[in-house]
């Protein structure tokens, strides 16, 4: 009922903002395919290039539009997209004041949350996640033993947080709301900082341990061997997909059809092998299927 | 002519000139065929040592290039092991280390580790090419218990079988090493610890097919290999034990042969003295395989112990060349013509000599005709030899004037014949080398294989080629490469040796001074790390190596084919301008060569800094340029350091243009050629006026000789520092401190001069200096490090009685200054780590006296380095005045308490004498009441016991009468009866007795009346009067007879004593505290016998003593100093006040001025003793 209310409203709010707003032809008539995206990993890079950035960029050329990038932060992706400002309110979504429209999709890794489908339509996922604790050296924290059962393997790692710092970001996927990480006694720590510091800013001693996605944990691995430790998972599996107004479904299922011809010929598979190639080590499955 | 010519001229007459003429013509033909034989001998040996020349150079050009690729082969092979090493040392790779020892997990977190160290090998073989295959064939990222942690296999034509960790446990300190998989391939194996060698915690492993190894360094420029099954042309790479074909394989059967045998050449070559040729890695060995036209070359690989072998059918690579000399040729075919001709001339005419001799006769006039054509023909034989001795001469000068030296041995290696070159050589003559050897020839000592080689050459029948260095007389050494060949007969016998050496020293040198080049060309190409390139320039064909495609991210073959466009195609657009700006230049001749700092574009993107260098190499006829040679050198860091040293510099110039300082740069000269803003500003010059000015202009001028003696020494590095003041342009005097240091300006010897302006410094000192030294207060300043004094003001001198140099350069401690060190340990910590504020400690002066001071304290920085500067205030006076204080206040405490102590003791007493107060009069008021009563009772019974006694007295009278009546009968007896029954006669007798005892009731009554009313205050005024105090204690006796009659019996023992001056009813009261304590302590005993209590007075001098002793528990010895104390009692909780002895002793003590004591003999009970003076009062 509450998602049906929020839906509703959602519907009201842009439906109150026809001519900013727009599906596929209506983009098509424009010639213009704004993508709005943050720099985050290995999606976006700020630079034109990441796997979300080529995708976006591949479709556009696919709808025969011209590519537009727009960059955005994490706080305001989602009112850039929608023309509203939202926010996360004890699992459900708020909608605010009116904000001008920015972009038509939304392609940064944005992990699909049950919040974030109360505000926007999500494409098929495009790649998978789950958020792990990583810690550093330096600190007392130690990996746990993993049980085979994931269920069972995040009540381990939330078992030992206690008195833990924990840096998240809220907002995105390593929200510490989201994963109830002051439940576990551990002491949240709010990052303020760009989302891809957050590792870095680990490493800076700014808190004992963090959250990140599968896809970040693997850039720090690898950025920093030795230094960063991978303690366990605190998410089940998760998935990141390309966000949508929910008022442009022929633009959803336009590139719904575009993925799936990109994943048959193998093109995504080569986009996701460049940017990232360890991925495979983790969700081989998730691509073959 | 024909025989029947010439048998017809044979006549008679000419048989006597026959013979003659004959024998005059073989005498010549036989010298002459002689000579001939010996010249064509000499040229065939000369021709053959030529070819002799060829074939080994051929062999040596052979052994150069396999030397060459077994160079490669090795540095390749060091640089896979560095690469290898690398990838141990990696961070990727130790880390999967660490993290494991972390204990991540593999599901969380290891895994991707350990596909980072995979990719991380992918990365490597992906960069670093071996042609189009992977650069290892496999690696392997082993844990020290050989569990694979990380493995790549590439899968190519020249796939290996990965090694097993057991097969390789052995090797782990032998690599590399070339090993032999399971299908019977060769490979390198590489294998290097991961992490302390000492103490690994892994091993990296790879390896690589030898057949990668020979088809990228072998393949190219070798034959093309056998057509014939029996040819051989092979190469084999190996160790002692492994020997693999590299290159064309050769058939079956010989191959088992060749493999059979090739760890037996590198053996030979290594063990053996003998070696063929000068580089000492280089080995030749013939006749290897069965066929003894098989040559094996053994090349070691320099560092390893690896061997490159090519065996080879000599044939392959050398071959017969034709007799080559024109001369020779001519020669030769004269003299076979010479020799035919002779050959047939004298077989004929010996026939015909014959036929002649038996038909002299008949031939005469034939035989003149005979001479005459003989005559002709001797004419042309002597003009042929004419030809041919000049034909000799020629030769003979020829061979005179060779450059090597030729020279003939006979078979007991004598010389007999050399040229002018060896005569030359050997500063001698041909005729005196004749008959003698090498050591009086050459006249040094000569090595024995010289003799030895001549016995070889005569032993093996055939041509030998030698190289030795010979000392000159002049100690000079030359290098000599000899071949000798023998020499033989046309019969066959050996006559000798002919021997031709020539000086290879030059060529030796040369080719040492290239080898080197080579090598130092190598070196620096490795250490510069230098990318070629070679411009065809009319075709753009450009030719590069390796290293000038990985400097921008590319590998070799990635850019085939590549031409000068490819080139171009990299370069940064900005660039290009000036590239070929600078390029035409160079093709005009205007610049000696091209260099440009250009951009090329890296495989990743981003512009790489390269130093384009190069030099056009060939030129055309017509001027124009053909070939142009030259480097890239990735000079991106130069390039970054320059752009930081730009910003350094700006950095340097704001640093200059801000600071506060003065400073000056100088020339050698001391003219100023720069000036900061703040010098400008100081001294009021402008930076142009400095310019023109020397800086000693900048001092005052009667210092100007002193400070051109500082400048001098400043300016010889004898000194660094100036303290002399500048004067500004208004001739104000600025005190600064300058310090000097050598270095460049603008690429020339400068001073570089910054002038601390030191005039808030100064007056900072000065006020310093006045306040220490005037300061009221002790102040010592003391070097942090050493905490020796370095200076002490007047006050600190003055107050503690020590003379200045006592103190300076010795620390507290030394002085023992402080009374209680450990206090100053605590502050010295305190005033190290921060500053120290108000600590009170004791100070001893000289004479040992201890004063009291309040110390602070401060870091400071002084003349550069840190000092403590302490003050101390002298608060001796004050901590006196606090103690005496302290001492009043504990007086008055003292006092306070006392006199609180004797309030409440007063009040006490107030309430007891309250309470007496109260209870005397209750008992006054009583003893009042009931007095009266008793008085009328008293006086009634008295007139009551009169009455009865008349009653009685009657009663008797009546019962006399009664009696008699009854006896007489006139009364019954019934009163009789009456009187019996009630016992009238007991009443009777027995009312005397109630009376009297009643009567001594109502005396007691009025005794313990009298005594409540004595006891009490009703009487008592607060005067003392006298009193008997025998009767005090009976009349207490008489009261308290409650308390002790049952329990107790009373001893009196009275003394005589006389009456005293006191207050009888507070002494009263003191004996009934007695008397009732004694009673209770002896009720408690609740013992079965009777308690005694004695009373005893006595008089002793001057004063009463009343001693009330009991039999009872006593008093313990620790509380018996208590017992007088207010509420101090023993008795259960409402059963006393505590106050009665209290009370008692202040009646006694204070008021009476007497003594109260109180003891418990050892026998028991307790003992209280009072003692009064007999005139008490006051």
């Amino acid at each position: 009922m509450k998602r049906f209310t929020t839906t509703l409203l959602l519907c009201i709010t842009l439906h109150a903002l026809p001519g900013l707003a727009g599906d596929l032809n209506d983009i098509k008539a424009r010639g213009e395919l704004r993508h709005l995206g943050v720099p985050y990993a290995n999606f976006i890079d700020g630079r034109g290039g990441g796997l979300d950035a080529e995708l976006m960029q591949l479709f556009a050329a696919h709808l025969g539009l011209t590519y537009r990038y727009v960059e955005t932060t994490w706080t305001d992706v989602i009112p850039d997209l929608l023309g509203v400002q939202v926010a996360a309110e004890n699992g459900g979504v708020l909608f605010g004041d009116a904000v001008p429209i920015k972009g038509d999709i939304v392609a940064n890794g944005m992990t699909i949350l049950p919040w974030r489908r109360q505000a926007v339509a999500y494409s098929t996922p495009t790649f998978p996640n789950q958020i792990w604790l990583l810690t550093t050296r330096a600190a007392k924290l130690r990996p746990i033993v993993p049980s085979g059962n994931l269920a069972e393997d995040i009540g381990k790692v939330k078992k030992i947080l206690q008195g833990v710092t924990v840096l998240g970001k809220k907002g995105t996927c390593v929200d510490l709301s989201l994963h109830r990480i002051a439940e576990t006694g551990a002491v949240p720590v709010e990052f303020s900082g760009n989302f891809n510091e957050l590792a870095p800013a680990l490493l800076d001693g700014a808190a004992n341990a963090v959250l990140l996605g599968v896809p970040d944990a693997l850039i720090a691995l690898e950025k920093w061997p030795g230094q960063v430790i991978v303690v366990g998972p605190v998410s089940e599996m998760q998935s990141m997909g390309v966000a949508f107004r929910p008022d442009a479904p022929e633009l959803l299922s336009a590139f719904n059809a575009f993925y799936k011809t990109l994943l048959h010929d193998g093109s995504y598979q080569k986009l996701v092998e460049k940017y990232y190639p360890a991925v495979y080590d983790h969700f081989s499955d998730f691509f073959t299927q | 002519m024909t025989r029947a010519d010439l048998a017809g001229h044979h006549s008679p007459e000419g048989q006597g000139q026959g013979p003659l003429f004959f024998r005059s013509r073989k005498w010549f033909a036989l010298p002459a065929t002689l000579l001939l034989a010996g010249i064509l001998g000499f040229l065939v040996s000369n021709n053959y040592l030529s070819q002799k020349k060829i074939e080994n150079n051929t062999l040596s050009r052979v052994l150069t290039s396999l030397s060459g690729r077994a160079n490669i082969i090795a540095y390749f092979i060091l640089e896979r092991q560095n690469d290898l090493r690398e990838l141990a040392a990696g961070s990727v790779v130790n880390a999967y280390f660490t993290n494991k020892e972390l204990r991540m997990s593999e599901t969380y977190g290891l895994q991707a580790t350990r596909n980072l160290v995979k990719r991380h090998f992918q990365n490597l073989n992906d960069s670093l090419r071996l042609g189009n295959q992977s650069l290892f064939s496999g690696l392997v990222l082993y844990s020290v218990s050989g569990e694979s942690i990380a493995a790549l296999q590439q899968t190519s034509s020249f796939s290996i079988d990965p090694p097993a960790w057991q097969d390789i446990q052995d090797s782990l300190s032998l690599s590399p090493e070339i090993r032999r998989d399971s299908r019977n391939r060769g490979y390198l194996l590489f294998t290097t610890p991961v992490g302390n060698p000492h103490r690994p915690v892994g091993y990296m492993v790879g390896w690589l097919a030898l057949d990668a190894i020979a088809d990228y360094f072998l393949k190219q420029n070798l034959p093309a290999g056998s057509a014939q099954p029996e040819d051989i042309d092979t190469i084999l790479l190996g160790s002692d034990e492994q020997w693999f074909f590299l290159h064309q394989p050769p058939a079956p059967h010989l191959a088992e042969k060749i493999l059979a045998q090739a760890g037996s050449f590198s053996r030979q070559t290594r063990d053996s003295d003998t070696r063929d040729f000068s580089n000492a890695q280089l080995y030749m060995t013939e006749n290897v395989i069965d066929d003894k036209s098989t040559v094996a070359f053994t090349v070691n690989l320099p560092g390893r112990k690896m061997w490159l072998t090519r065996i080879v059918k000599r044939d392959a690579i050398v071959t017969s060349h034709p007799l080559y000399h024109p001369l020779l040729l001519v020669l030769l075919s004269s003299t076979v013509l010479v020799f035919f001709f002779l050959a047939v001339q004298f077989n004929t005419k010996a026939r015909i000599l014959a036929v002649k001799l038996s038909e002299t006769s008949q031939r005469r006039q034939e035989s003149e005709k005979m001479n005459a054509a003989l005559t002709i023909e001797v004419q042309q034989r002597q003009e042929m030899q004419t030809a041919l001795d000049a034909e000799k001469t020629r030769l003979q000068s020829l061979i005179a004037a060779m450059p090597d030296l030729i020279f003939f041995k006979d078979t007991q290696s004598n010389y007999q014949v050399c040229n002018k070159t060896f005569d030359d050589f050997c500063n001698t003559s041909s005729s005196a080398i004749v008959q003698k050897k090498d050591p009086k020839i050459l006249k040094k000592p000569v090595p024995e294989c010289f003799s030895e080689h001549d016995e070889n050459v005569f032993l093996e029948g055939k041509t030998m080629e030698y190289e030795h260095w010979v000392e000159m007389a002049n100690h000079s050494f030359v290098l000599l490469e000899t071949k000798k060949s023998p020499f033989y007969a046309p019969d066959g016998e050996l006559l000798g040796l002919i021997g031709v050496s020539r000086d290879r020293t030059k060529q030796k040198m040369l080719e040492i001074d290239l080898q080197e080049n080579r090598e130092r060309l190598h070196l620096v190409m490795k250490a510069t790390n230098m990318g070629l390139w070679d411009w065809n320039i009319p075709t753009g064909e450009l030719v590069i190596n390796e290293r000038w495609a990985n400097i921008i991210g590319h590998t070799k073959q990635e850019f085939y084919p590549i031409n000068i466009q490819t080139w171009y195609d990299a370069v940064h657009p900005e660039d290009k301008e000036l590239s070929q700006a600078l390029l035409t230049k160079h093709f005009a001749g205007e610049s000696a060569y091209y260099s440009c700092e250009l951009r090329m574009r890296h495989r990743k993107g981003h512009w790489v800094w390269v130093l384009d260098t190069g030099q056009v190499v060939d030129w055309s006829e017509d001027g124009t340029p053909l070939r142009m040679s030259g480097t890239h050198t990735d000079i991106s860091e130069r390039k970054s350091i320059e752009k930081r040293l730009r910003e350094s510099e700006m950095n340097f110039r704001s640093l200059f243009e801000t600071i506060g300082d003065m400073i000056f740069v100088t020339d050698s000269q001391g003219n100023i050629i720069y000036s900061n803003p703040a010098a400008q500003e100081k001294l009021g010059y402008s930076g142009e006026e400095f310019v023109k000015k020397q800086v000693v202009d900048l001092y005052a001028s009667a210092q100007r000789v002193e400070e051109h003696s500082l400048l001098s020494a400043m300016f010889k590095e004898e000194r660094q520092n100036c303290p002399l003041p500048l004067v500004s342009r208004k001739g104000e005097v600025i005190p600064v401190e300058t310090r000097v240091w050598p270095g460049n300006w603008d690429g020339a010897e400068a001073l570089f001069g910054v002038c601390k302006d030191l005039t808030a410094e100064q007056e900072a000192k000065q006020r310093f200096e006045l306040l220490f030294r005037n300061n009221p207060a002790l102040m010592v300043l003391s070097s942090a490090e050493t905490r020796t004094i370095v200076d002490i003001n007047n006050v600190f001198l003055q107050i503690l009685g020590f003379a200045s140099h006592e103190v300076i350069g010795k620390t507290a401690e030394e002085l023992n200054l402080f009374a209680e060190p450990e206090k100053i340990a605590v502050a010295q910590h305190l005033l190290a780590t921060d500053h120290l504020t108000n600590v009170e400690t004791r100070i001893r002066c000289k004479n040992g006296e201890l004063i009291d001071g309040m110390f602070s304290g401060e870091v400071i920085n002084s003349q550069g380095s840190k000092h403590f500067l302490t003050v101390m205030i002298n608060i001796t006076a004050l901590k006196n005045a606090e103690r005496q204080l302290r001492i009043a206040n504990e007086t008055l405490e003292q006092r306070v308490m006392d006199r609180t102590k004797t309030i409440e003791e007063m009040r006490g007493r107030m309430v007891i004498q309250d309470k007496m107060a109260a209870v005397g009069q209750l008992a006054a008021g009583v003893a009042h009441e009931i007095n009266n009563p008793i008085n009328f009772v008293t006086t009634n019974f008295a007139v009551l016991k009169d009455y009865l006694a008349d009653m009685i007295e009657m009663i008797d009278s009546y019962r006399l009468f009664i009696k008699t009546q009854c006896s007489t009968g006139t009364l019954n007896t019934s009163l009789l009866d009456q009187e019996n029954e009630i016992r009238l006669d007991y009443i009777i007798n027995d009312i005397p007795d109630l009376f009297e005892e009643s009567q001594r009731g109502f005396t007691r009554i009025e005794t313990i009346i009298r005594s409540m009313r004595g006891f009490s205050y009703v009487d008592r005024k607060g005067e003392f009067v006298s009193y008997d105090l025998n009767a005090g204690i009976e009349d207490t006796l008489i009261i308290t007879g409650n308390n002790y009659k049952y329990t107790c019996d009373i001893c009196r023992d009275f003394g005589s004593i006389p009456e005293i001056l006191c207050q009888p009813e507070l002494l009263k009261q003191v004996f009934l505290n007695l008397i009732v304590n004694s009673a209770s302590a002896i009720t408690s005993q609740k013992r079965e016998d009777q308690g005694l209590i004695t009373v005893r007075t006595r008089h002793e001098d001057t004063q009463i003593v009343c001693e009330f002793i009991d039999d009872g528990p006593g008093i313990p010895l620790e509380i018996q100093s208590r017992v007088f104390e207010p509420f101090f009692t023993t008795k259960q909780p409402g059963e006393g006040t505590g106050l009665g002895l209290s009370i008692s002793y202040d009646i006694i003590v204070e008021k009476h001025k007497g003594e109260f004591t109180v003891n418990c003999p050892a026998s028991g009970g307790t003992v209280f003793v009072i003692k009064l003076p007999v005139q008490a009062k006051a």
